[in-house]
């Protein structure tokens, strides 16, 4: 197999798609082969360069952005063609009211601070890092609660039917990094985000290693879901 | 648990799946709220993903408004055969597209709003405890991978950005670029190599 051959197997290689015989013939060649893993060290860092590129937040909220478009085609005529017949999203004799229940929602959503940037982990693309956490899914391992987190005095007072939506990032050493209220009653999102900040997890793990990951869960006075596993 | 006390839903109630498909019926039964929470879930990833291929944040930023409003007028046609993530991801990589042919039309300069980038750029770079030299090196190098991207294909920069800044797998691209998994793998093989070429090369590090 010439060097043309190995370096045509890279991008399967970084990804884990080769196959054991070849992944184990690449790794051989790369230690008797200066040319082709100086090559190999180039691509692996142009792509950690490009997974290290931070994350960016627009320079006006896009939410209030489409609000206001919505708003502007609610009141124009000729722009209701676009929505569906027969299944709209919002119909226009409720747009005031849905616009209004809108501006509510995205309140707390720009009053919370955003992620912060962690630079990916060097060897690795940052994926799981603080920076890009995994959602839960079949393979990622969720974290799991050990110390939770005291919610009465944040949420004193708030009524007993209310909930509220919140986006949680468990960092790979059971910490939390990040909380948005992401829906719910906006006067409670920063007491609420602040108490959260306080729980402790087991971290969630993928393929056996800690993983930060993003948890997404509601929070109620009275509602208490038991695990569906 | 005694009456009154506040209680938090177990995580595996609330999957990125199930939560997904809740707030989806939500915002089909009309609920404005929840698509407020849709557009906040995913504003980020929309943005950064347009910003990456078009690099100008002003340009992103309308692009992203487009994407939600589109979203908003077609989610009523989107029959979950992937991910919500997915569809939008679609969505942007169009939009950007029909953007980028609009640019050429006018023979826009490539590299507008390079300048806009960097110094946005700078803020979120400076981390804690990172000294001035470490700020500009950060800034330097995010500049130097945005500009090795903008000279790569529009082709190869949307593979490239959806696999190694928004992770998604092969699969999850082809369905969002509609092409099949194998031209997937063989186009990211392509692109990788063009962007290392550009931005790695043994003769450029040193």
């Amino acid at each position: 197999m010439s060097c043309r051959d190995v370096r045509a197997m890279f991008s399967e290689y970084l990804d884990g798609e080769l196959a054991p015989a070849h992944a184990r013939f690449l790794a051989r060649h790369l230690e008797s082969c200066a040319a082709c893993r100086a090559e190999f060290d180039a691509l692996r860092c142009a792509l950690e360069m490009m997974a290290a590129l931070p994350r960016e937040s627009s320079p006006d909220p896009i939410a209030t952005r489409v609000r206001e478009r919505l708003e502007l085609e609610a009141r124009k005529p000729a722009v209701r063609h676009l929505l569906r017949p027969g299944r709209p999203l919002l119909r226009p004799r409720f747009a005031p009211v849905a616009v209004a229940a809108f501006c509510l929602m995205a309140l707390p959503i720009l009053m919370v601070p955003v992620r912060p940037t962690v630079p990916a982990p060097a060897g690795a693309l940052g994926f799981g890092s603080e920076s890009r956490p995994l959602s839960l899914s079949s393979d990622v391992l969720a974290p799991r609660l050990t110390q939770s987190a005291s919610l009465d005095d944040a949420l004193a007072g708030a009524p007993a039917d209310r909930s509220w939506f919140v986006e949680t990032v468990v960092t790979r050493d059971g910490r939390v990094s990040a909380v948005r209220v992401l829906g719910g009653d906006a006067a409670y999102a920063a007491p609420l985000a602040d108490a959260l900040r306080q729980e402790r997890f087991e971290p969630g793990r993928f393929q056996g290693r800690p993983v930060a990951v993003s948890l997404y869960r509601l929070i109620s006075r009275t509602e208490v879901r038991a695990p569906s596993t | 648990m005694a009456a009154g006390e506040f209680a938090i839903a177990t995580v595996e109630t609330l999957g990125a799946a199930s939560a997904e498909r809740s707030l989806l019926e939500q915002c089909r039964g009309g609920d404005a709220a929840a698509f407020a929470r849709l557009v906040a879930l995913h504003e980020t990833m929309v943005f950064n993903l347009a910003l990456r291929m078009l690099g100008n944040p002003d340009e992103a930023r309308d692009v992203s408004q487009d994407v939600f409003l589109q979203v908003y007028r077609t989610l009523g046609r989107f029959e979950e055969r992937s991910s919500l993530r997915t569809w939008i991801y679609r969505i942007v990589v169009n939009l950007c597209r029909n953007r980028r042919r609009l640019w050429m039309r006018r023979r826009r300069d490539r590299s507008v709003g390079l300048e806009d980038l960097s110094a946005r750029d700078e803020s979120r770079l400076a981390q804690g405890g990172d000294s001035p030299y470490d700020t500009v090196r950060r800034r330097e190098q995010a500049e130097r991978v945005q500009r090795a991207l903008l000279a790569l294909s529009f082709d190869h920069r949307a593979v490239l950005v959806l696999r190694e800044v928004e992770g998604l797998t092969c699969e999850e691209i082809a369905h969002s670029l509609g092409i099949a998994e194998g031209t997937v793998k063989s186009r990211l093989a392509r692109a990788r190599d063009a962007l290392r070429a550009r931005l790695c090369a043994p003769e450029a590090t040193r």
